[in-house]
């Protein structure tokens, strides 16, 4: 169904993952791994990424198994209508639970930092509209637009990243390997969740035309994002210190505050801050997407479009639901340290299932 | 089959085309957060003085036309800024109320400079730095400084040196920070040693306005009145501990802890003797720490190196040999201890402040000491030995 509908390469899905990982890295993430574990954070970043080469490789094994499909529809194969139906709808939820934690993150940033004046439901409304608009036109606009804005998109890290690279104080991180078993586990555990990304690589195998190349591809995906990240958590403890990095909301938004080229070409953070929530923007269309599909195939829909509204609605309600943005910190970092679990876990409730019905499923779909 | 595909693919490229224009359009909106520039009321240095009221703060103002008159109507040699004070309970309710009496919104966007004043400061500055952190507007680049006596004063400074007070204090700082006689003001600095504190203690240029000649009119003294300083001066180092201000390091003391913190650009140090001044203007300077282990006690090492340039010579009829400079060089090099010994005994004796980042050291260099220990009771005790390593690199145009 769905190789019928759109079709992408594996660059592309590489590079819609790469800012589904950067699109969220100006929100909370630096913060929370920072707070969890401390100046090692970016060892802990390392360890997340190793952690999402193994999500992406049980993805591209099962995305191999069934290649013309996608997990809505192959769950059902594996399970049968209903169980399969629910892993599909579960799935569903997780997307949109991510996409609405990032968008009330997103709204909340904004306020604090940039639009002080602006309703927060403003921003999340704005931002909503551009999603539907974004799901509605599909994955290979999606794909596409993302493409056009990749380069500057990742020249704006790049350069936030090594500008602040260049006034870290290395003795903040020292010394290195002290941090408890425990928190480093968390931390890594968060990290591996923010760069698997919301399962992009097994939602959107089916759409790849050039299919043998998204394993490498995701690979190249996970080891840039996991080093900018590990840059980033650089940058910010090195250069704070840890012990100030942890009382900071938005670390990497203090980081761009604080690059100028010269004394002339001062206070460009909103120049960088518009080029990063491109990157949310395309982020939270992509999840929007994936959950829309997901729900016209469960249900058997002809198309997904008409899931879009309703699903906006549902994530306009979700997004006022925390009181406060400490309540709203407090939920990002309880999903983000705990995702990674739900995500393991449908992968290998799919593997498992497609590997103990042998390779009819192979035969009968692929 | 291929205009199938053709048509698909400019039927994606359409649709990421309007994705683009439809969200870089919406990233133009200013939506309710929109200021138009003449709202806003440009606040380019604060001062802050204790009051009865809590807190009373100076705002120096940058005026769009000097004297208040339309641009080129004659306001040329007026003052660019205008500076009120308002009393408030705190400062964040200072700042709220401004737009009362400005008509106008503060901005602090591009304020240059917060000075505190003495009395403030030994109450504590707690409030500031969490006020001036949680500022959206406020840079990390803003320059804080302790003044002897109220903020007040320097806030209505009228430098002739510069037209802009608040410029001109910026760069009074910095240059002060460079040649040591004042301690980095940074407020990213001041930030990262409050979070650190008591491994690092706050430390913050301390400056007065130079007082001016009594005005005289018809040959009389104008009794209570007072002209504008036009000239800042730089005092030395302000020592906090945790929030609150507990002295002063004179400008010698000032320049021993910038050589244990590499903060030095340009600064001249001068050798007195019998026949005369010898002055180096050093340009390099650099410290590291070691610890040592004497009979089961802790011993930090640090080994200061400086060199620069040799600018004055009293010996008008002796060549400069190499022998000779390694002879003064040792000079030097006690006159450098000897400046770092006095704020080493300043900080652990008068005012148990770990300024320096000592305790910072000693943590990324033995973790498990400091672990055993509290900073605020240890840092008294602690022995370090100083070594210090001096040279003169050029002698300037002449050798004789």
């Amino acid at each position: 169904m769905s190789r019928r509908t759109a079709t992408i390469s594996a660059r592309q899905l590489m590079l819609l993952k790469l800012t589904g990982i950067t699109g969220t890295v100006f929100l909370g993430a630096v913060s929370l791994i920072t707070t969890l574990a401390g100046a090692q954070g970016f060892i802990a970043v390392l360890g997340g990424g190793l952690l999402s080469v193994l999500v992406v490789y049980m993805a591209v094994t099962l995305g191999r198994r069934f290649p013309r499909l996608t997990p809505f529809e192959y769950a059902r194969t594996i399970y049968g209508r209903w169980l399969g139906s629910l892993l599909g709808l579960s799935i569903v939820i997780f997307n949109l639970t991510s996409s609405t934690l990032v968008l009330r993150a997103l709204g909340d940033f904004l306020i604090t930092a940039v639009l002080p004046d602006t309703p927060i439901s403003i921003t999340i409304v704005t931002m909503l509209f551009l999603v539907c608009i974004g799901a509605w036109l599909g994955l290979e606009a999606l794909a596409r637009f993302n493409e056009g804005f990749f380069g500057i998109i990742f020249l704006a890290w790049i350069v936030v990243a090594g500008a602040g690279l260049m006034r870290i104080d290395t003795g903040w991180l020292r010394p290195v390997f002290t941090i408890e078993p425990v928190p480093m586990t968390r931390a890594a555990l968060a990290s591996g969740s923010l760069l698997v990304n919301g399962i992009v690589v097994l939602m959107f195998y089916s759409f790849v035309d050039d299919q043998p190349q998204v394993f490498k591809y995701s690979l190249w995906a996970v080891l840039v994002g996991s080093s900018l990240i590990a840059a980033l958590q650089i940058a910010v403890v090195a250069g704070y210190s840890p012990a100030l990095a942890e009382t900071l909301n938005y670390p990497i938004l203090e980081l761009a505050r604080n690059i100028s080229f010269g004394i002339f070409l001062e206070r460009l953070e909103a120049v960088y801050l518009a080029i990063w929530i491109l990157g949310t923007f395309v982020k939270i269309s992509m999840l929007f997407y994936a959950a829309a599909l997901g729900l016209s195939l469960v249900t058997g829909a002809k198309s997904y479009h008409w899931f879009i509204p309703p699903l906006a609605a549902i994530s306009f309600y979700l997004s006022f639901q925390a009181d406060s943005v400490p309540q709203s910190h407090l939920w990002e970092g309880m999903f983000n340290q705990y995702a990674i679990f739900y995500q393991i876990g449908v992968m290998a409730i799919l593997l498992l299932g497609a590997v103990l019905r042998g390779s009819k499923a192979v035969r009968d779909h692929g | 089959m291929a205009r199938k595909a053709n048509m698909h693919w400019c039927r994606s490229l359409r649709g990421a085309v309007l994705l683009a224009a439809i969200s870089l359009a919406s990233l133009l909106s200013g939506c309710w957060s929109a200021r138009e520039i003449e709202d806003l009321a440009f606040v380019m240095a604060m001062g802050v003085d204790t009051d009865p009221q809590g807190v009373r703060i100076t705002y120096q103002l940058a005026l769009s036309a000097p004297g208040g008159g339309e641009p080129g109507a004659g306001g040329g040699a007026q003052s660019p800024v205008w500076v009120t004070s308002l009393a408030a309970p705190s400062i964040a309710e200072a700042m709220l109320r401004l737009p009362t009496v400005l008509g106008q919104e503060p901005f602090t966007g591009h304020t240059l400079a917060v000075v505190v004043g003495e009395a403030y400061a030994r109450e504590g500055i707690g409030e500031l730095l969490d006020f001036l952190a949680r500022d959206r507007q406020l840079r990390d680049r803003v320059r804080l400084a302790v003044a002897f006596g109220t903020a007040e004063e320097v806030m209505k400074a009228e430098p002739r040196i510069e037209a802009m007070p608040a410029e001109y204090l910026f760069n009074l700082l910095m240059q002060g920070q460079e040649t040591g006689v004042v301690p980095p003001s940074g407020f990213l600095g001041v930030r990262i040693a409050f979070a650190n504190r008591p491994l690092m203690q706050i430390a913050l240029p301390a400056l007065q306005p130079a007082p001016m000649p009594v005005e005289e009119r018809n040959g009389e003294a104008a009794a209570g009145e007072t002209k504008p300083s036009e000239v800042i001066e730089l005092k030395g180092t302000a020592v906090f501990r945790d929030d609150r201000l507990v002295g002063f390091l004179d400008e010698r003391e000032s320049r021993g802890v910038a050589w244990l913190k590499e903060n030095m650009r340009m600064t001249a140090v001068s050798i007195r003797r019998v026949e005369g001044t010898i002055t180096q203007l050093a340009n390099f300077s650099s410290a590291r720490f070691s610890v040592r282990e004497v009979d089961g006690a802790i011993r930090l090492h640090a080994r200061v190196s400086q060199d620069g340039n040799l600018t004055q010579w009293p010996h008008y009829g002796q060549g400069i040999t190499h022998a000779f400079l390694k002879q003064i060089e040792q000079d030097l090099a006690s006159e450098v201890a000897a400046e770092v010994r006095a704020a080493l005994a300043a900080l652990q004796g008068e005012f148990n402040a770990d300024t320096i980042g000592l305790g910072e050291e000693l943590r990324r260099l033995r973790p498990q000491y400091l672990g055993l220990r509290n900073w605020d009771e240890s840092f008294r005790e602690l022995e370090v030995d100083i070594e210090v390593h001096a040279a003169f690199r050029r002698v300037g145009l002449t050798i004789r």
